[in-house]
């Protein structure tokens, strides 16, 4: 009996020293996957600070996490970068036998660069890459997503067609998706949940809700969008590069509403200007926004009504989505974008014409509305003789 | 008595207000914006198996469900105890303090986490979409509960 106990012991001794071992060796190992599954995104280089494996919650985090795009001449431009990101067992499912996790993004920064029509420039960063990165990030997690968060996050759009680099920012961004395709969400009966808010340049405030169900065979999403108070002076760097005009005052309210039933997209975009002084001289602007912007996979608008009014008027909406495999989260986001891009430019559209700076002759303003695209300019009036 | 009588019709008329217009029968009224605007909030409809893919978070919500969390978040002194069971700004307000307490992104929409840490099981607030399917609705079915916006919803006033 004596002999055993100190046995006993040793063995107590020697599992428990095991088990901090394989604690400690934890870290490391975690560290070594996490390099070895993300340096084979092609064309990107990634860096971590830390790696960090949870035992008692079952999680796994990395810290600092960047991810470059490497241009042809060797250069590294930012892609993605998150501060912290997080993913743990969602236990409460576990309790209900499904083995489902959760992500949890903190302050991740998503560029966007986007390509010239003809031609791609080497630093172009496209939003389509963006799924191969997310996939990689999601082998990293050893069971299913089934719920993603971000919070404070930030996409930048760098529209490189044009020298003048117009840029589209949404930050502060406050995201949740829910009820991904995993066993659980389908048998809960319950659609995919997407809400969102975040501000767009420094005073749009953005909210967007959407629900998709992950099992239609196309596409099949519903949802609202609204853009609120957003000076429309902040984008003149986005008009001005796709137009000879910069709108220097006003106020846009936009609001939408969506929904695709088996791929067939419709809907209605109301776009209210307030206090705008100035409008676009090319006719072409909604089709270069539309070229700098808008997912030219989507076939959607093609059905508008002629004719309507810009201000305070419903846009109807209408399209397809032939894709079968497409998938209704980038085909909701691609929604959202187009809708907007249409909305702007046709509240642009329906402002009163730009003011010239000095009077113009008869001739002058009868050539310049009968010249291809070119539109009268409302004229000063004469200053009274003494 | 004929006095009496002209009194009585007009204190009735004036309790009516207005004439009110008499449909003939077999014409449909044109829908009300309102109805169009309930109509569309509630997405794409049910069919067989799959469930209700709503526009909003209003048609997503089963009925009372947004009146059960209002009183979720009162107790927790996020919200006054007066609002009326719509998920108006003040609500959708109190939800992201909510959120923001717990580490929570900072949506406003009652997402099934902010629903579990509020103490709400998210299975019968989610309940309209599923009841749906099992109850084999269609276009009519929940649209006009989903309008009402839980306002005058049996599982109210708790």
């Amino acid at each position: 009996m004596r002999r055993r106990v100190p046995r006993l012991a040793i063995w107590i001794a020697a599992v428990a020293l095991l088990l901090v071992g394989a604690r400690l060796a934890l870290d490391p190992i975690a560290e070594w996957r996490t390099r070895k599954v993300l340096s084979e995104i092609e064309g990107m280089r990634t860096t971590f600070s830390d790696v960090e494996v949870g035992v008692v919650g079952l999680s796994y985090t990395i810290r600092d996490l960047r991810i470059e795009k490497l241009s042809a001449g060797g250069a590294a431009l930012p892609f993605f970068a998150v501060e912290r990101l997080h993913l743990t067992l969602n236990w409460r499912e576990l309790l209900r036998g499904d083995v489902v996790a959760r992500v949890d993004l903190d302050a991740p920064r998503l560029n966007v660069i986007q390509k010239k029509a003809t031609g791609q420039p080497a630093s172009a960063q496209q939003i389509q890459e963006t799924p191969k990165v997310g996939r990689k990030l999601r082998d990293l997690a050893p069971f299913l997503v089934d719920r993603a968060q971000v919070k404070d996050g930030q996409v930048l759009v760098v529209d490189a067609s044009e020298p003048e680099r117009a840029v589209v920012r949404i930050h502060g961004i406050e995201l949740t998706l829910e009820n991904f395709a995993t066993r659980p969400a389908l048998a809960r009966g319950e659609p995919t949940v997407l809400a969102a808010r975040g501000t767009l340049q420094r005073s749009g405030r953005i909210s967007a809700f959407a629900t998709a169900d992950p099992l239609a065979k196309h596409v099949t999403f519903a949802g609202q969008g609204r853009i609120e108070g957003l000076r429309l002076a902040e984008l003149s760097g986005l008009i001005g590069a796709h137009s000879d005009v910069t709108a220097e005052k006003g106020v846009l309210d936009m609001s939408l509403r969506f929904r695709a039933d088996d791929g067939r997209i419709s809907g209605g975009i109301r776009p209210v200007v307030k206090g705008a002084s100035t409008r676009p001289s090319r006719p072409g602007l909604l089709a270069d926004l539309e070229s700098a912007l808008a997912d030219a996979a989507l076939a959607l608008f093609e059905d508008d009504v002629p004719g309507r009014e810009a201000v305070a008027t419903t846009i109807p909406i209408s399209g397809t989505v032939d894709d079968p495999k497409a998938q209704a989260i980038p085909t909701v986001i691609g929604v959202l974008r187009n809708a907007f891009v249409r909305g702007l430019a046709d509240s642009l559209s329906g402002l009163p014409p730009p003011k010239a700076k000095e009077r113009e002759g008869v001739l002058e303003q009868a050539r310049r509305g009968l010249s291809r695209g070119g539109q009268p300019r409302a004229q000063p009036r004469e200053e009274k003789k003494k | 008595m004929s006095r009496a009588a002209a009194a009585a019709v007009a204190l009735a008329l004036a309790a009516c207000g207005h004439p009110r217009k008499v449909a003939a029968p077999g014409a449909a009224e044109p829908p009300k914006p309102r109805d169009q605007a309930s109509r569309a909030e509630q997405g794409v409809p049910p069919e067989g198996e799959r469930p209700r893919v709503p526009a909003s978070p209003k048609a997503l919500l089963a009925d009372g469900a947004i009146r059960t969390i209002q009183e979720a978040l009162a107790a927790r002194g996020l919200l006054g105890r007066h609002r009326s069971g719509e998920l108006d700004g003040p609500t959708t307000g109190a939800i992201r303090e909510f959120q923001r307490d717990q580490d929570l992104a900072e949506t406003g929409f009652p997402d099934r986490l902010t629903l579990q840490k509020l103490g709400i099981d998210p299975e019968e607030a989610y309940g309209k979409v599923r009841e749906e399917v099992k109850g084999g609705g269609g276009e009519g079915n929940g649209a006009g509960k989903g309008g009402e916006g839980s306002a005058g919803g049996k599982g109210e006033g708790r």
